[in-house]
């Protein structure tokens, strides 16, 4: 059956699947900074939401490039809510970050209003030049920039001074202060750097990879990057590997065409591949020790 | 002519009056306390304590749980501030605000719960926080490099490399004596450092200790244990009630001496023998076999514990007590063997019909694991029993009765509580404590597992609770009784257990038995029985 | 260590201490006081931030108070407003529960979006295909609903159980894999192909009549209201009362809500305690399902007939923040559902008659949320600090 296996590796699905990969593992990236400080994020979806919508907005009004910086910066104030609720007041991970979702629901659509005059899509934007790749066709500048993102990333965490502390700060942030280590500045870093890779995510999404913003366009990528952090064992490699599944996934939703099989059912791939991952892979994995633990400098030992 | 070094205390007998001990004034003291104050909530957790150590030796500082010795050296450690009162460390009064400025001073401390990175390796948790680096990037080589060459320096052979999740006990700790020596600490403070070594795992430390001392260094270790302190310290401060009662020399003294001080009456620990004679099994265990992760944790455990008998298990954290304990009560199922409670099979039974059929359990963690603490007193009370009638009839609370059970268990156990209706929380580690165990007691059990039961609780909680064992075991209980205390295990078992490497290895007379005994079998160098096969 | 006996000196026995069995009034209206501080202040912020938005964007003061007024005017005093009020609350109140019983669990049930729409799916199908007196019928098809959103939670109850999975990704996936089933089904086997006019609509075929519920309107002008017969409030609004009212006992006064507690609150110490975890999380997951289910009913047996595909969305998340609010009481959460649907009357007026954009009260419902968890945390500490304080001085 020649033409299956176009769908499912030709060079159309391959292309596909690398502007799939790039959000997902961008935003994985993320989630790996601030799960190994030891702060569960679970408003990357919401962070990403802001990236898309600020990503637009700057790149309508200062160009392209603005419009990726502003959008990282977007994610990154927003992930400054869920830090302070989180590290200072200690606020329970999982609801701070269904608060950041919720912002994302309804503050987009207002911020949309007042800037495009309607609540659900903003003009046509302006991209980044593209350049062509044999057999794969267009691709955007932030692909090879992702690489290099990836590459510094596993750099900082695992080489560095300072992913080692992070990283302590994830894992026994008690052992850490004892050491001088500031546990909670660590863990802001991790919450802000995933913030700003969210944002960079959602900005390649509503600038690169489709040309405008529309309401509701990350279609759940963030909590589909949880799920690859939890397939990629809280590693940046192991986030790669796992992004290029879930994207391989989104691309066959584009390509995948089997006739008995109905098309909303290929539409839902990329979120029954997560169950499928989930119901495989969760117990096998070692999260940070001290992940989604409030903690309190100086609290008596 | 010296005087004694004497806090004069209340208006109890103190100790005989004898001339204390002083450091020569050759060298500034290492470290030297001055009417230092601390308070919590109104209790004095150390009240004026006046404390010299000098430059160079070795000090041990001993007193009963809440005697304050642990808040005195945070205070030296910088994890908390005095009230009242100034800390000079050679000579000099500081402030140490945070224990960054300890470290500073080149004062280290090895705290009774090891603060490690488990993931991480040797190298990495020494050099953290004062990682040797070349540019941004973490210099791995060097830091290997460094602590290979300290570790040669006082005697060990540790791998840097190695994972300390792959260390056992006593070279963790020597890890973390590492992290003081790396930081250039030459005033090392160990906190209760045998807690959680065995008698020859002791020795080794004390080994280490000496070999510091050569070099020069200064060190102070908390301990309650008189032997071990006696073996190896030059000088010793007795603290009680947060009071400095007195310091002696080690070579001058005897264990009964500061015993007597650190309890201010003279006590003494009876073996306690039952009035009634052990009767037929309640529990019996055979050939229980449980795997953790690959590794075999019960590898054929065969014992039994009888009506009207304590039971006590000794063993090192980690050769399988809590495996077994799961096991016992229903927690986990395990791989092979069974176990039988009043002669019913209940190998694969759940917890609650194992609670039904009269099991009681008093787990060691009784935070996390016997109560909820955001819920209230009465609640708690009744936890495990809940389902049962008068608490519960046909899927309905009764509060009232839960009410009415949680005043009797605190009049009788004499918890310390506002009120009935506070949450837990609001009630001190002790008298939390004393809640479960009123609890546990009150449901009527033929069996009792307790899980270091008088672990946090002040000697006169302690001694009630022996008192409660032991009339509940000659009123018929069988008690599995699991401790850390040798002295505790060897006063109240009839019958000792050792448990090394997954099996029972040895059973003794608990009134035959001493503790070197024990300490053999406990770390494997003898055994009476073969391994399975 | 042997030391020489001498009998210890008699220790003072303590005095029958009078322990107390509750909490005096003056104590319980204090922390009455206290935990309604922090709704108080949340309301008070984001009613602030509310305004500051509306001024940076509008540039005019006349602007605010024409919110302002709409939102007293419209909102609340229209005479058909408390109609619509109770009418949205309906859904909000039955999604609120589901997710509560989720929090009392220890569970984040994400899922409640999926649930309700699956549930609604499920009820409207029954009430086409199956005919019978309304007595029998309405009965059935809510217990079809629960049934739909129970079917919808199973899926990540077995994966959290047997597999630890976390329910926050699982049941967010549900949702979007409902939304393409639905899709699927109400564009091509379920769609009802014999439907009248030029447009054919993505929608089941129309429930029997038996099936409708009817609306509440004519009872609540009975007793001195004064609805428009069209104002969308219906039975469900009662049966959503009565489920708060339900709730409420099951948790306090039933050995299952005790059980539930233990584990949400401490699951380490509920093993060891007799209570069957994985049985109790899969029935807390299950039922928070079938409470889910009930949300979509109202639309589809009070108002529409069918089960179309533009359902409304928000609700789940909506209701995550109605549970948070509410603090998972009963009343709490009816407090917070009529707070929310209060909003969404309110989003209404400021759109038809100001200039602001009227999706300026979705930012005033996430600042609520934000603020409100920020203040119960900070309410806590000082409650827990004051406690152990006092407890301390007492020993």
């Amino acid at each position: 059956m020649p033409e299956i296996v176009g769908q499912l590796i030709g060079f159309a699905v391959i292309a596909s699947a690398i502007r799939s990969f790039v959000p997902l593992f961008l935003a994985t990236i993320g989630g790996v900074f601030n799960e190994r400080s030891g702060i569960v994020n679970i408003g990357i979806d919401g962070m990403m939401i802001f990236g898309t919508w600020f990503g637009a907005w700057g790149a309508l009004r200062f160009g392209p490039v603005a419009g990726l910086l502003i959008a990282m910066l977007a994610g990154t104030l927003v992930a400054l809510i869920h830090a302070i609720a989180t590290v200072t007041f200690r606020v329970d991970h999982i609801v701070s970050g269904v608060a950041i979702n919720i912002l994302a629901l309804g503050v987009p659509r207002f911020l949309s209003i007042v800037a495009f005059g309607q609540g659900t899509q903003s003009p046509a934007v302006e991209q980044l030049p593209h350049f062509s790749v044999p057999k794969l066709g267009e691709m955007s500048p932030v692909v090879p920039l992702t690489l290099v993102l990836g590459v510094a990333a596993w750099y900082v965490l695992n080489r560095t001074v300072f992913g080692l502390r992070m990283r302590s700060s994830g894992e026994n942030p008690r052992a850490a202060e004892s050491l001088g280590v500031r546990v909670v500045a660590m863990r802001y870093a991790g919450v802000l750097i995933s913030g700003a890779f969210a944002g960079l995510a959602g900005a390649y999404i509503s600038v690169e990879l489709v040309g405008q913003y529309n309401e509701g366009m990350n279609q759940g990528r963030g909590f589909i990057a949880l799920a690859a952090l939890i397939l990629g064992n809280w590693s940046v490699v192991g986030a790669a590997l796992a992004s290029l599944l879930f994207g391989w996934t989104e691309a066959l939703t584009v390509f995948l065409r089997v006739s008995w099989i109905d098309n909303a059912f290929i539409q839902s791939l990329p979120y029954i591949a997560t169950l499928v991952v989930l119901a495989l892979f969760f117990r096998r994995v070692r999260p940070p020790k001290a992940v989604g633990q409030a903690y309190e400098a100086g609290a008596p030992i | 002519m010296a005087r004694p070094d004497e806090a004069h205390a209340g208006a109890e007998a103190g100790p005989p009056e004898r001339a204390g001990s002083e450091p020569d004034g050759a060298q500034p003291l290492a470290i030297e306390c001055r009417g230092v104050t601390r308070r919590y909530a109104g209790v004095l957790a150390n009240d004026q304590v006046d404390f010299k150590v000098a430059h160079g030796e070795v000090h041990a500082l001993v007193g009963e749980n809440g005697a304050g010795k642990s808040t005195l050296m945070k205070m030296v450690y910088g994890l908390e501030q005095p009230d009242e009162g100034e800390i000079l460390v050679r000579g000099q009064p500081e402030r140490i605000d945070s224990p960054r400025k300890a470290i500073a001073l080149r004062i280290g401390m090895v705290h009774q719960h090891f603060m490690l990175v488990e993931a991480f390796t040797v190298a990495e948790n020494v050099v953290l926080g004062a990682e040797p680096k070349r540019g941004g990037l973490l210099d791995q080589d060097e830091a290997n490099r460094e602590v290979a060459e300290l570790a040669r320096g006082f005697g060990t052979k540790l791998d840097p490399e190695a994972r300390v999740e792959t260390l056992a006990v006593g070279q963790q700790q020597r890890v973390e004596i590492l992290k003081l020596l790396y930081r250039g600490a030459d005033i090392l403070i160990l906190d209760e450092p045998t807690a959680v070594l065995v008698p020859q795992e002791v020795e080794e430390l004390f080994d280490n200790i000496r070999k510091l001392k050569e070099q020069g260094k200064t060190i102070i270790f908390i301990a309650h244990s008189l032997e071990e302190v006696l073996a190896v310290a030059d000088r010793i401060t007795v603290l009680r009630d947060g009071k400095a009662i007195g310091t002696v020399t080690a070579a001058e003294t005897t264990e009964e001496e500061v015993a007597e001080m650190m309890v201010g009456r003279p006590v003494l620990l009876e073996r306690v023998h039952g009035q009634t004679p052990s009767g037929d099994p309640e529990l019996q265990v055979e050939g229980l076999r449980m795997l953790d992760g690959g590794r075999e944790a019960l590898a054929g455990v065969k014992l039994d514990v009888r009506r009207s008998e304590i039971y006590g298990l000794a063993g090192v954290e980690g050769n399988g007590q809590a495996e077994l304990v799961e096991a016992l009560v229903g927690l986990r199922h395990p791989d092979a063997g069974s176990i039988r409670l009043g002669g019913r099979d209940i190998t694969r039974e759940h917890v609650r019909q194992r609670r039904e059929l009269g099991l009681s359990y008093i787990p060691e963690d009784r935070h996390a694991r016997a109560m909820v603490l955001p819920m209230t007193l009465w609640e708690n009370s009744v936890l495990g029993q809940h389902e049962r009638p008068p608490f519960s009839w046909r899927g309905l609370l009764n509060p009232k009765a839960m009410r009415a059970r949680a005043t009797d268990l605190v009049r009788a156990f004499r918890v310390k509580a506002p009120s009935i209706a506070v949450p837990a929380y609001a009630l001190s580690g002790g008298n939390q404590q004393k809640l479960v165990l009123a609890r546990e007691f009150a449901s009527g059990p033929k069996l009792l597992i307790a899980a270091y039961p008088t672990r946090g609780l002040d000697i006169g909680a302690t001694e009630f609770v022996w008192k409660q064992l032991v009339s509940a075991r000659d009123a018929g209980l069988a008690v599995l009784l699991i401790s850390a205390n040798l002295e505790e295990i060897l006063a109240l078992s009839d019958r000792v257990g050792v448990i090394y490497d997954g099996r029972i290895t040895a059973e003794l007379d608990g009134s035959k038995a001493t503790m070197n005994e024990l300490g053999l079998y406990m770390t494997g160098a003898r055994s009476d029985r073969e391994p399975a096969a | 260590m042997k030391v020489e006996e001498r009998p210890p000196p008699p220790q003072p026995e303590p005095a029958a201490e009078a322990v107390a069995g509750r909490i005096g009034l003056a104590e319980q209206a204090r922390q009455l006081g206290m935990r309604l501080l922090a709704p108080a202040v949340s309301l008070v912020v984001s009613a602030l931030v509310g305004a500051l938005v509306i001024l940076v964007v509008q540039r005019s003061f006349k602007d605010l108070s024409a919110v302002a007024s709409s939102m007293w005017n419209y909102g609340l005093l229209n005479r058909s407003s408390f109609a619509f009020i109770f009418g949205r609350a309906t859904p909000f109140i039955f999604a609120g529960l589901a997710v509560a019983i989720g929090f009392k669990a220890g569970l984040f049930n994400i899922g409640v979006e999926g649930q309700y729409a699956i549930g609604a799916l499920v009820a409207a199908v029954v009430g086409a295909k199956v005919s019978a007196p309304t007595a029998l019928e309405v009965p059935l098809v809510i217990l079809a609903g629960m049934a739909g959103g129970l079917a919808w939670a199973l899926i990540p109850a077995l994966l959290k159980v047997y597999r630890g999975a976390h329910e926050v990704i699982s049941t967010i996936m549900m949702n979007y894999v409902a939304n393409g089933l639905l899709l699927y089904l109400l564009s091509g086997p379920l769609k009802d192909k014999h439907q009248v006019g030029a447009i054919a609509q993505q929608r089941t075929v129309e429930v029997h009549d038996t099936a409708g519920i009817g609306s509440m309107v004519p009872f609540f002008n009975s007793i001195g209201f004064n609805f428009r017969a069209s104002s969308p409030v219906t039975w469900l609004f009662l049966l959503a009362l009565v489920s708060a009212a339900l709730y409420a006992f099951v948790v306090r006064r039933t050995r299952f809500g005790f059980e539930l507690r233990v584990l949400g609150t401490n699951p380490r110490a509920a093993e060891p305690a007799g209570i069957r975890t994985n049985s109790m999380m899969l029935k807390a997951m299950l039922l928070s399902g079938a409470v889910a289910g009930l949300a979509g009913l109202q639309d589809v047996l009070g108002f529409d007939g069918f089960m179309k595909l533009d359902y409304v969305r928000f609700y789940g998340f909506t209701a995550i923040a109605i549970a948070l609010i509410g603090r998972n009481t009963g009343l709490g959460i009816v407090a917070g559902a009529l707070l929310f649907s209060y909003l969404d009357r309110a989003s209404s007026g400021i759109g038809l008659n100001t200039d602001v954009p009227k999706e300026v009260t979705l930012i005033m419902q996430g600042v609520i949320i934000l603020t409100i968890v920020v203040a119960y945390e900070l309410v806590r500490r000082a409650a827990a600090r004051r406690q152990l304080k006092e407890a301390h001085e007492r020993a």
